[in-house]
């Protein structure tokens, strides 16, 4: 069962977009998406010199009649696209309970997965550290889909370094690769959470999704003890109005160096607050990276 | 108790500022605890930790400028608990100003202002300049003590205006024999014209006589100290006037006396008559004048002098009289001539069956007020159901057991009672030799209250007599008449008298100040005519004029009648301005504790700590508003 936000007049937005990559993969089925594979498709791709053991009816007669040489025609092999949706369901992604930070990145998965099971492309998504689901296809599985998610709550994860690298070891034929996250962890660990995709060759977009109490976590309060979500570290905290100005400069250099990383390897970020409205920002900031068209 | 700036200030209960160290403690203790702040899960403290800077209050004890708000709050509010009060020590202080009517007397017979008005200048002064936490009773001593309880300085100065100089005598040692003993004032200030007693002029502790304007060096005051307006006999023969003059002073002092009359309501007065005189000290010989005009419904005699006078006021008497001629009605079975009556020369006795009295009241005051109605009444063996408003010689009934008439309460009939004892000074009373009176029976009554028992028996009042409201009564309870003359000399001379005390005549001779009440009524108006020094005032109430003790002649106006009315004061003592008695001063006293006033601090810290809060509520209100607008 879809979220809510799923409405039937969302649904038919969804199924005018595409999922795009920027370079061609092999599929394993005949799908949407043009393969680098030359073959039998229907695309007229070129001509090429006849070769012995050609089949004859791929010779252009039309060529032959105007030149009087031999060519056959070339065609475009389409097939199908694996796409992989990593979800971030570290407990970071449900604080504060209620902000909606988790059913953001939730939807925002949902979202690509329809759009990518309606082309009949293959989806995998991957929660490291909780779980990881076979390939999907067809439409119905967005159902199967909504439910494990639906069911799905954020909580720690001992190490998420380790757990990427093992949802990616599964990845059997490269192709898309989403990362929905917050990315509010240490830059070490997501230039190497990123640079294990990377090595899978794979066409990776960046979707970072943040709330209100990421960009003011103890709003309204002139002092606290913070406790982490993921570790359980506490910290004795006072904030006034210069400490507030410090955190949000901090967070805007670390969002900074995270985009020049992605950047510098050519990963479209996008990013989405809780406040925005998924519709507007699959439509027009997702389109805008590349990955939906 | 610490002094500060002049005044000395201490505390109600002072352990209460254990709240203040308590407070202290307990507001540290909240801030700290208030530095650590709640618990708050946050997405992660990856950020946070790298804060440089965090608020004071996470480490050390670096409070912000509320804490030190709240601190001072506590401690306003541990003050105030503890009750400061701010003390000061006075005493209670007496002011007796003697209001007689030698205070009118002026120092300076050239300048206008009195010994009274200097004296409330210096009783004035004295206020000012004691303590300020001294407590001041305000007490005058004309014409009875009258005073206020003990309040401060300037409630004490706000009645000083009220108190005017009257016609009455001092009364000054008993005055301070009161004060002495129940006032509880630690000292007894005095503004008088008199010295206190030699002997007692060293009691500085407890007697401070103030000093203001001396008297003048030589005190000359010639004064009347009488006027009487007489006929030969009840109703019959010329008129005379009678005035007694006085002076004290050193020498001797040439002086006149006018006799002046009017002869009808409005008119200004005629000089009819005056006589050079000489007067000295201790000189009092009475000047008559003799066959002054009958007509004349008023008279006023005047003293001048060729020296300055220091008191004036004293130099003026009046005399008036009805112009009605004597007539009085007789309420009885019997007749005047049956009575004897008769035989009372040049006075008319109208007869009125007591069957026909209720015809007469029924005309109401408008036939009472006319000339040619009796202006007295005599009851004979009747009683009316209520007190007639005309002069009235009650004879009660004889016989019978105890009756209460609604008037009188009377007791059962006594045979041959013995006198026990009569006032010799009511004028109903002169020329009697009462144990020569045999009384073979006596109805004995109760006297109201305002009635003046004349003559007492074994067994109970016999004679009484009094006044109220203006009208006099005289109540007997053994017979007087018939009226037998000289065959009967004791009777017929206390009948004759009690006559002349109830005529018109004698009623408006005039009357001595200070008064109990204004020889007036109800619906009558009041009009002074003439007053001597002072200005003349117009029309007043009765009950404006009950407060008058203004010497003078009034006019009584009911309807379309006038009758003049005098108010004299003669008083020696008073006049005799040389020769005033030193003060001797009392000897007991009434234990007095010095005051200690107390005024309380709690209030203003209270107001201060309120201010405070509503300051600190209009600030948060004004800076959370500039938060939601940026």
């Amino acid at each position: 069962m879809l979220p809510e936000t799923f409405t039937a007049q969302y649904l038919s937005q969804l199924e005018l977009l595409k999922l795009r990559s920027r370079r061609a993969f092999l599929g394993t089925r005949q799908g949407g998406h043009i393969s680098p594979k030359k073959g039998h498709g229907i695309e007229f791709s070129d001509y090429r010199q006849y070769e012995l053991g050609d089949n004859p009816r791929h010779i252009d007669w039309g060529v032959f009649a105007r030149t009087e040489r031999l060519y056959v025609k070339r065609f475009q092999e389409e097939q199908d696209l694996s796409v992989l949706i990593i979800l971030d369901t570290s407990a970071s992604m449900a604080t504060p309970p209620g902000e909606g930070k988790w059913e953001m990145a939730r939807d925002i998965a949902l979202t690509l997965s329809y759009i990518s099971l309606m082309e009949h492309d293959s989806v995998m998504v991957s929660a490291p550290g909780r779980f990881h689901s076979p390939s999907l296809y067809g439409g119905k599985a967005i159902h199967a889909l909504g439910n494990l998610l639906r069911d799905l709550k954020p909580a720690a994860v001992e190490n998420l370094g380790f757990e990427l690298q093992r949802a990616i070891s599964r990845i059997r034929f490269p192709g898309v690769a989403v990362f929905i996250s917050d990315f509010l962890m240490p830059f070490e660990t997501i230039q190497r959470s990123f640079n294990m995709l990377r090595s899978k060759n794979l066409d990776i977009t960046a979707i970072q999704v943040l709330g209100q109490s990421d960009l003011d976590p103890l709003k309204d309060k002139e002092s606290a003890i913070a406790i982490d979500s993921e570790t359980g570290e506490t910290y004795e905290i006072g904030l006034d109005a210069s400490t507030r100005n410090e955190y949000a400069t901090l967070l805007n250099t670390h969002n900074t160096k995270v985009r020049e990383f992605l950047k510098e390897a050519r990963i479209p970020l996008a990013t989405a607050l809780t406040t925005d409205s998924l519709p507007r920002f699959i439509q027009e900031d997702l389109t805008e990276t590349g990955l939906l068209g | 108790m610490i002094s500060l700036f002049g005044s000395t200030y201490g505390m109600l209960s002072p352990w209460l500022l254990l709240a203040l160290p308590a407070g202290f403690a307990a507001l540290i203790y909240a801030y700290l605890k208030r530095g650590k702040g709640e618990r708050v899960v946050v997405a992660t403290l990856l950020l946070l930790k790298r804060l440089k800077k965090t608020a004071s209050a996470r480490k050390d004890f670096l409070p912000p400028p509320r804490f030190y708000f709240e601190l001072l709050l506590i401690a306003l509010l541990a003050l105030g608990a503890s009750g400061p009060v701010q003390e000061a020590s006075g005493r209670k202080i007496a002011l007796l100003i003697d209001n007689s009517f030698s205070m009118n007397s002026r120092p300076d017979p050239d300048r206008p202002s009195t010994l009274f008005s200097e004296g409330m200048s210096a009783a004035r002064h004295f206020i000012e300049t004691e303590e300020p936490s001294s407590l001041f009773a305000v007490y005058y001593t004309s014409p009875a003590l009258s005073g206020s309880g003990f309040e401060s300085a300037s409630e004490a100065l706000k009645r000083l205006p009220g108190i005017k100089a009257v016609p009455a005598p001092d009364n000054l040692e008993s005055a301070l024999s009161k004060l002495a003993l129940e006032s509880g004032a630690e000292l007894i200030a005095v503004v008088t014209d008199r010295k206190p007693a030699a002997s007692a002029a060293k009691d500085e502790e407890r007697f401070k006589f103030l000093t203001f304007a001396p008297p003048a060096t030589n005190q000359r005051n010639a004064f009347l100290s009488g006027i009487v307006l007489s006929r030969e006999s009840l109703g019959r023969g010329d008129f005379s006037v009678k005035i007694i003059p006085g002076y004290s002073g050193e020498k001797t002092v040439d002086a006149t006396l006018e006799l002046g009359a009017i002869y009808k309501p409005g008119e200004d007065w005629q000089r009819i008559a005056s006589k050079n005189l000489k007067l000295g000290e201790s000189s009092s010989e009475a000047v008559i004048f003799n066959s002054v005009p009958p007509g004349a419904l008023a008279f006023l005699a005047t003293l001048k002098t060729s020296l300055p006078d220091v008191l004036p006021e004293d130099n003026f008497a009046w005399v008036g009289q009805s112009p009605r001629g004597e007539k009085i009605a007789l309420v009885s079975e019997l007749g005047p001539g049956e009575l004897g009556l008769t035989q009372i020369p040049s006075v008319e006795f109208m007869h009125i069956p007591p069957s026909k009295l209720p015809e007469y009241e029924s005309l109401g005051e408008a036939y009472l007020s006319r000339p040619d109605t009796p202006s007295s009444l005599i009851f004979h063996r009747y009683l009316p159901d209520r007190l007639p408003i005309r002069n009235t010689l009650f004879i009660l009934p004889q016989g019978g057991e105890s009756q209460g008439s609604g008037l009188f309460e009377l007791f059962p009939s006594a045979q041959s009672p013995q006198i026990t004892r009569w006032d010799v000074s009511h004028p109903i009373n002169s020329y009697l030799n009462y144990p020569a009176l045999t009384l073979k029976v006596l109805r004995p009554f109760k006297p109201l209250p305002w009635l003046h028992e004349l003559l007492n028996t074994s067994y109970g009042c016999a004679l009484a007599a009094g006044e109220k409201n203006g009208v006099r009564y005289v109540v007997t309870g053994f017979e007087l008449l018939p009226y037998e003359g000289k065959s009967s000399p004791l009777t017929s001379v206390l009948t004759l008298n009690a006559l002349k005390w109830i005529s018109d005549f004698a009623l408006n001779s005039g009357y001595s100040a200070p008064f109990s009440a204004f020889p007036a009524r109800e619906g009558q108006q009041v009009n002074l005519v003439s007053s001597g020094t002072s200005p003349a005032i117009s029309r007043h109430s009765l009950k404006e004029a009950q407060g008058f003790s203004q010497t003078g002649l009034y006019r009584i106006d009911e309807g379309s009648s006038s009758k003049f009315t005098a108010i004299n004061y003669f008083e020696n003592s008073e006049s005799e301005l040389s020769r005033k008695q030193p003060v001797a001063l009392p000897a007991g006293r009434a234990t007095a504790d010095r005051i200690l006033n107390r005024k309380p601090l709690t209030p203003f810290l209270a107001q201060a700590v309120l201010a405070l809060l509503v300051l600190d509520l209009l600030v948060t209100a004004i800076l959370g508003r500039r938060k939601h607008a940026l």
